[in-house]
């Protein structure tokens, strides 16, 4: 009974929104983000992005914010069945944050914690369009693993694509 | 001359034989419902049994499975979004997710806008996603109505007012303009019919009707009842097979001795 209480308990904790993606967005410009942009998925990005997320990217346009060398990202991927939300800084080329804003599968959500996301500090893309650093995985959390890192590439990917301004924010 | 107790003994061991038996038939049909369906559960994604639909019309009519009798939708140059609760087409095209009302559809710069309460999908007029814009994306929250301005600029408008969006549909100014609005229509007669049998058609998934065998739910709660009888059957035939089995066993060992 106990373990059956504790398994109900981790599914219903598992659910969470742990940041507002707007609250992120202005966190990681100090509270004075730049207006948002778009970067269309155009016949030359929409292959690679496929590539990075084994299947076609859901939607025709990205939105991001980017200031500097920096850019923010706000990203969707299945887990397993449900969509997890993750903000993604990048600087110069390099991931400065991740973060599980929105987790809404019924497991797995160890990856919202940073033991985990700290292993993408300082990672960045090769040539193959692969992570140049390690990530461990967790057990029992296999999927949310793989969605958290196919989306710290296509962060990547998208933010080398991008003429990045440098307006002040 | 047999002892009148022993007689007594050997008819009652009978008459447990003799229910064992009949017992065991008639919970032979139940286990084999039980087995087949829950074999077939156990191997859910593999028979792709929660994308197969099933398409008879006997069978769905038999399991009462009816369409929404009415249906809104709105028209913006040429095309439409009908929503059949809980689902949306755009022309013929199946728009993804479930929905529960829609407040309008515009044709903005060769794109389709179509918004819920509380979402805006932006589509390529072939009903192809190009944006999904919600709350957390800063997107006005409780639509009741877009439209387009003069200037062909896309406008919401909310319980706190109306806002335009700029030129990418992405920010959002509080304003007062003068704008076309997205009427709702009810669809005409062939276009319902045709949606209501379409909408039959993927309401029940060969999956759900297999789990619904297996609980008993296709009658309703009498049904879970007859499944509950054949569980207790299914525990009266081991207890009872045990009880034969041993006591078969006890008279052997007492002969060889």
């Amino acid at each position: 009974m106990v373990a059956l209480l504790l398994s109900v308990g981790n599914t219903v904790f598992a659910r969470g929104v742990y940041q507002d993606p707007v609250a992120f967005v202005q966190e990681a410009f100090d509270g004075k983000p730049p207006a948002a942009r778009i970067l269309w998925l155009t016949s030359d990005i929409r292959p690679v992005a496929e590539k990075i997320l084994s299947h076609k990217p859901t939607t025709r346009r990205v939105r991001y914010w980017a200031s500097r060398q920096r850019s923010v990202w706000i990203l969707d991927e299945i887990g397993k069945d449900q969509p997890i939300t993750v903000g993604i800084i990048i600087n110069q080329g390099k991931l400065e944050k991740i973060k599980i804003l929105v987790f809404r599968e019924s497991r797995g959500d160890e990856v919202r914690y940073p033991s985990f996301t700290d292993q993408f500090t300082r990672a960045s893309l090769t040539d193959e369009y692969q992570l140049d650093q390690t990530v461990d995985g967790i057990s029992g959390a296999t999927l949310s693993v793989r969605a958290v890192k196919k989306l710290s590439r296509l962060a990547l990917y998208y933010h080398n694509k991008i003429t990045v301004s440098h307006d002040s924010p | 001359m047999t002892h009148p107790s022993r007689h007594k003994r050997k008819k009652k061991w009978h008459s447990l034989y003799i229910w064992h038996r009949y017992v065991g038939l008639l919970a032979a049909l139940l286990t084999l419902l039980l087995a087949v369906t829950g074999l077939a559960l156990n191997h859910y994604t593999a028979l792709g049994l929660g994308k197969r639909h099933i398409q008879n019309e006997w069978l769905l009519d038999k399991l009462n499975i009816t369409a929404p009798a009415t249906a809104n939708g709105f028209r913006s140059h040429g095309h439409q979004a009908v929503l059949l609760e809980p689902w949306l087409w755009l022309d013929n095209k199946q728009i993804a997710g479930e929905y529960s009302k829609i407040t309008g559809l515009v044709s903005l710069d060769g794109m389709l806008i179509l918004s819920t309460p509380g979402e805006l999908q932006i589509l390529t007029m072939q009903g192809e996603l190009i944006d999904r814009l919600r709350s957390q994306d800063g997107l006005p929250n409780a639509i009741r109505r877009i439209g387009r301005t003069e200037s062909g600029r896309l406008v919401i408008e909310n319980p706190l007012g109306q806002f335009q969006a700029d030129q990418d549909i992405l920010n959002w100014t509080s304003l007062n303009v003068d704008a076309s609005w997205s009427r709702a229509f009810a669809p005409d007669a062939t276009t319902l019919i045709q949606l209501q049998l379409r909408w039959r058609h993927q309401s029940l998934s060969w999956g759900r009707l297999i789990l619904k065998l297996h609980s008993g739910r296709i009658l309703g709660d009498k049904g879970v009842l007859i499944m509950d009888g054949a569980a207790i059957l299914l525990l009266f035939l081991s207890v009872s097979g045990f009880w034969i089995w041993l006591r078969v066993r006890l008279r052997k060992n007492k002969k060889t001795r």
